[in-house]
């Protein structure tokens, strides 16, 4: 929805009132070089400026947490001996293995790592989308807790040093927790701090983006972060001549930004019209970052109109564009359908029109669509509740079943469950004898009670797993992934938490004779063969089909491009790609900004038709899908506009 | 670690009690038996044996769970179950060396 142009031109433009600026995106899936037009790394690079100076980064989580830890290992693993049972070989194995979920832990740790590197006076963010973006905001937190669980892991060393030696003094693994807890609590002060501060969100004038956003603002405020100016970016101009597309849609658009005033009426609203260009590099930057500054605030008294609920969009020329056939895109063998692609682009409409299509199929089969983006629009785009408890959705001769994952419930259940079975473990260690071990205990429960980063991740794949698995209840599951970025890091958790689910099998095998192996045992058994069932299954091409998402514009061509070859290097080549909202070629007469934008729209198709054929050796299949205004919502609307998919083939 | 802590603080009764209930459970529960096929699925999908290991395996411990089962039905017709009544302590002498198995097992 712009983000990241939005972020580049204000970092740009505060840089020019004569500041010294620091641009960085811990988005996992960046495209601030693509804005820049200039490759980016995790070392700040310095960019022209007239006056000031501005510096941008792209974070890398990966390296940067084997950074942190190879800072630090020696006191890490000096903690986890002291403070639980495994030795050395076993501390070694766990603090090798990749991290789900890196890049929310690791990200503000970074930030503060590179800002401290040059005397910068600001520092402007672009975040992943929303759903990631709370969880980042939730990290220091989280490294209070991690700080927590340290220090309890070293209580039993202090009270054995106490007992034996008389005084305890503290040493290099006492430091690092202190260094962990004060980052947490400093990271976690600055966010709520509204002089060092703010916080800028960006929507596009969309009735599912105005949902989102007052989901997360909500949870913004919950959580003591308030958010600022509230940016409408992409707003159509009115246009001088009649015009099919933009009539209609200066309509639907002026009704959700009303909608948004009523909705935030403490928050200062300000709009960016849609540009014809693209802005790419830092001079075309410029313009926009003045008006981010000078600001084009929309009027308290927003302009009367009328809602508009018109579903129109220009008629695609089937001569041409032959229409996309159902078993060709998702032949009956597939069992799991994935959507993956930028913020925005309209990954759940197509998941959804995807799984209302594959649900009208004659012969019947079961079918279940998937969010496991934590900001979910399922049920805005099927216009009926959806939650985690899988609903049956019938319309007409049409039948499927929905759920929208939520981590944080399922990890509160798990909790409850494995809190009562430590517990058993522990009386049954004590065996009827006074001794509690008390250390132990207080160090398990608060393993179980930390949130591991990812778990977004984590439990969005055990949610395919239950619903695919040996007696799994669906023959299909359509996945609506989280943006790009962590569509990938979904795509590597099971590879991430096999290893995991190895390691400690190792573990438990290694002391089954004091411990036993119990149902903990049973259930990584039972967990080890099901990843290991479903990496067979994302590898299968005759049951896995993967889809990019995307639209007819340069920087979501660019993270195609790179998601495709991400996609393929993971062994899930994407048999298709979407491109979403395609002004189709029609007989309805355009005004020139619409003409000049549906000429912009068949170059980008264009060349992303020549960057996939550089990139696979067959490559995936284009599809348009047409813009319609509004969006269609709602289970009919989704049917007729699915089936008014096309293949698109650039000449 | 926690063998020590139990040591200590809970002394020799205890482990003596346990050692009763660990041979009783030998020769009368399955339960580790059941623990011991996990142990070798494990293994198995850890890749540390081979299809052929476990199955010689898993032949050998469901034979010795039949043979429990066996016993229990027997059991419950009549009198016959194999009861431990008490323990007696000796210390180990050098025939104990040779294997570690049989160091590990109490003999009474």
């Amino acid at each position: 929805m712009g983000k990241t142009t939005c972020a580049g031109a204000a970092a740009l433009a505060r840089a020019e009132q004569g500041r010294r600026v620091l641009l960085i995106s811990t988005d996992p899936a960046h495209s601030l070089g693509d804005l820049l037009d200039r490759p980016l790394g995790a070392a700040a690079r310095p960019l022209p400026t007239r006056r000031g100076s501005l510096h941008a980064a792209e974070l890398d989580a990966d390296t940067a947490l084997g950074r942190f830890i190879r800072a630090r290992r020696r006191e890490l693993a000096r903690i986890l001996s002291r403070g639980t049972y495994l030795d050395d070989d076993d501390i070694e194995r766990l603090l090798r293995l990749a991290l789900p979920g890196v890049d929310e832990l690791i990200g503000l740790l970074e930030l503060t790592r590179l800002a401290q590197a040059r005397p910068y006076e600001e520092i402007v963010v672009d975040t992943a989308p929303t759903g990631h973006t709370l969880r980042l905001l939730g990290m220091p937190a989280t490294l209070v807790r991690i700080a927590e669980v340290l220090d309890d892991m070293q209580a039993k060393h202090r009270f054995l040093s106490e007992s034996l030696g008389g005084r305890y003094r503290p040493d290099a693994a006492d430091a690092l927790v202190e260094e962990v807890a004060a980052d947490g609590r400093r990271l976690g002060e600055l966010l709520r701090d509204p002089a060092r501060c703010a916080f800028s969100w960006i929507l596009l004038p969309e009735t599912l983006a105005l949902e989102e956003t007052k989901d997360a603002l909500a949870a913004l405020r919950a959580d003591g972060l308030e958010v600022g100016d509230v940016i409408v970016n992409r707003v159509t101009p009115r246009s001088r001549t009649r015009c099919a597309v933009c009539d209609v849609r200066v309509r639907a658009e002026e009704a959700v930004i009303d909608a948004t005033r009523r909705a935030i009426p403490h928050h200062r609203l300000r709009r960016l019209p849609a540009l014809a260009r693209e802005p790419r590099g830092v001079r075309a930057l410029r313009p926009l970052g003045r008006m981010l500054t000078d600001g084009v605030d929309v009027p308290a008294r927003p302009a009367s109109c009328r809602r508009a609920r018109v579903e129109r969009g220009l008629v695609p020329r089937r001569d041409v564009s032959p229409p996309v056939a159902l078993d060709d895109l998702i032949p009956p063998t597939v069992r799991l359908v994935l959507l993956a692609g930028k913020g925005g682009v309209g990954k759940t409409t197509c998941a959804a029109a995807l799984a209302v299509a594959l649900g009208g199929r004659a012969p019947a089969r079961r079918v279940l669509v998937l969010s496991t983006d934590p900001a979910h629009s399922l049920g805005d785009v099927l216009e009926m509740p959806v939650d985690d408890d899988v609903r049956q959705v019938r319309a007409g001769s049409r039948a499927f079943s929905a759920r929208e994952v939520d981590a944080g419930r399922l990890l509160t259940a798990r909790r409850a469950a494995y809190l009562d079975a430590v517990q058993e473990v522990f009386d049954a260690l004590r065996g009827g004898s006074s001794f509690d071990p008390a250390f132990d205990r207080v160090v398990v429960e608060d393993l179980i009670d930390l949130a591991p980063p990812g778990i977004d991740e984590l439990f969005g794949m055990l949610a395919v797993i239950e619903a695919l698995g040996a007696n799994g209840p669906f023959d299909t599951v359509v996945v609506d992934t989280a943006p790009t970025g962590h569509a990938l890091r979904l795509l590597q958790m099971p590879d991430a938490a096999l290893e995991w689910v190895h390691a400690f099998m190792t573990i438990l095998l290694k002391y089954r004779k004091i411990i036993g192996l119990g149902d903990f045992g049973a259930d990584l058994l039972g967990l080890s063969r099901d990843l290991r069932r479903l990496q067979a299954l994302l590898h299968d091409r005759e049951r896995t089909r993967a889809f990019a998402v995307t639209r007819a514009a340069e920087l979501p061509r660019l993270e195609t491009g790179r998601l495709v070859k991400e996609l393929t290097r993971l062994g899930i080549p994407p048999a298709g790609v979407i491109v979403n909202a395609l002004s189709m070629a029609g007989s309805k007469p355009l005004c020139q900004r619409c003409q000049a934008a549906a000429d912009v729209e068949q170059r980008v198709v264009r060349t992303l038709a020549i960057d996939l054929r550089a990139t696979r050796h067959r490559p995936p299949t284009i599809i348009g899908a047409p813009a319609l205004t509004p969006p269609p919502r709602g289970v009919a609307a989704l049917a007729r506009w699915q089936r008014r998919w096309t293949t698109v083939a650039p000449r | 670690m926690i063998i020590l802590d139990t040591l200590l603080v809970g002394g020799i009764k205890f482990v003596l009690s346990k050692i009763v209930d660990a041979v009783d459970a030998e020769l009368n529960d399955d339960t580790h038996l059941r623990e011991e096929l996990l142990a070798a699925q494990m293994r198995l999908e850890l890749g540390e044996i081979t299809e052929q290991d476990f199955a010689a395996v898993e032949r050998e411990l469901l034979d010795a769970i039949r043979e429990i089962r066996g016993r229990r039905e027997r059991a419950d017709e009549g009198p016959g179950e194999v009861r431990i009544t008490g323990i007696e302590a000796s210390t180990w002498d050098e025939d104990g060396a040779d294997d570690d198995e049989a160091a590990d097992r109490p003999r009474g």
